[in-house]
């Protein structure tokens, strides 16, 4: 059985304790929610995403005892605001026409670009690879993202999701599969 | 068919990870010889081609992230200052707070009310008339009793009103006066 952490763990940020230094957590904090914001939303609306998890992270401080937690606490907060600009988005969907050229304006659509026809490849197939991963399943696309932050080890993704070590062990280790599988299929299909 | 199915040969995932991972043992060094025939080798390269251009994404969404800073509010935390979070502990004792305050005015001497400011000078400045109950002067100590001496300027100079008579009194108005003797008015008529 998984064990309760001891908020005493980290300097004595208890009850009584110091104060967190929000403006340090959030610094040490951000890649990871933007990772986790990106496995869940558009790249586009990431920057609002993120400007509202750090929106409610000041407001709900108060309730923040230490800093033990709060990484699996960003974590939910930022799937929950993904999730929730996902359902907006959803509703606007249905009230909206598509494009004049009849594609749909909510796709993750390639950025246009005057860069190096190098730097260009790097990036259409970075966001190939995005766009794969989100055909994931949201276990196997959260695990796979967070193990793309640097300095994000399995023990700090498992404390992040809530999950035993082992679980996201596996759980990587599909998710490369799959991503490799689908990446392999897509080129395969256009040439 | 889901594509997603896991591999009938679970540990193949596995090793990748560990080599990738740079985490391999000699035993999984072993099963990349063996599996080398089936193209393994490629798997690996292309799981770790697959993975740089999905970290590419990634650190572009870190970079975004890098450039959105914390909201600057004047209850930003470890910003909060002490009488703030003292103000939200307390909040739900207010209305108590208030009920207790005010039950304390209405029930404190009035002695200082009357003689300068205080909720009734307003009041009694503008000539307010009061009726006197029946039973008022039968000082019996109660509640009531208490309050109306307050209110009647004949119970503050220990002079009983008569029951049912009409009084104006505040500090402008000094209750001295209402004890003295009623104008004539058969001599005012004659003046006319």
């Amino acid at each position: 059985m998984a064990s309760q952490p001891d908020p005493r763990a980290n300097g004595g940020e208890d009850d009584g304790g110091p104060a967190l230094d929000l403006d340090q957590v959030w610094r040490s904090e951000r890649r990871l929610v933007a990772a986790v914001l990106l496995a869940h939303a558009r790249p586009e609306d990431l920057e609002d995403l993120l400007q509202e998890v750090a929106l409610k992270l000041v407001a709900n401080v108060t309730t923040l005892k230490c800093r033990q937690g709060i990484r699996a606490w960003l974590k939910t907060i930022a799937t929950h605001v993904a999730l929730e600009a996902a359902r907006r988005r959803s509703a606007r969907r249905r009230h909206l026409p598509l494009d004049t050229n009849g594609s749909n304006p909510d796709e993750i659509a390639a950025p246009e670009d005057v860069r190096t026809d190098e730097m260009q490849d790097a990036e259409a197939a970075a966001d190939q690879a995005l766009r794969v991963a989100h055909t994931l399943p949201a276990g196997y696309r959260e695990v796979l993202m967070l193990r793309c932050v640097q300095g994000m080890s399995q023990k700090h993704i498992a404390e992040a999701l809530g999950l035993p070590e082992t679980t996201v062990e596996t759980r990587l280790a599909r998710a490369r599969r799959m991503l490799r599988e689908e990446i392999e299929r897509r080129r395969a299909t256009r040439s | 068919m889901n594509r997603f199915e896991p591999f009938d040969e679970p540990n193949e995932d596995e090793v990748i990870q560990r080599v990738i991972e740079g985490r391999a043992s000699e035993q999984d060094w072993n099963t990349v010889e063996a599996l080398s025939v089936t193209g393994f080798h490629a798997r690996i390269v292309e799981t770790m081609r697959a993975m740089q251009e999905l970290s590419t994404a990634v650190d572009r969404a870190g970079d975004v992230a890098e450039r959105v800073e914390l909201p600057r509010t004047r209850t930003a935390p470890g910003h909060r200052s002490l009488v703030a979070q003292r103000l939200v502990e307390l909040t739900p004792w207010i209305g108590w707070a208030a009920a207790l305050v005010l039950t304390c005015i209405l029930w404190t001497p009035s002695q200082d009310r009357m003689s300068g400011g205080g909720l009734m000078n307003s009041s009694f400045s503008q000539g307010s008339m009061l009726v006197v109950p029946e039973h008022a002067g039968n000082d019996d100590g109660s509640p009531l009793d208490r309050v109306l001496r307050s209110f009647s300027p004949a119970a503050r100079f220990g002079d009983p009103v008569a029951p049912g008579e009409r009084c104006t009194a505040g500090p402008r108005n000094p209750p001295r006066l209402l004890a003295a003797t009623p104008p004539d008015l058969e001599a005012l008529r004659s003046r006319r």
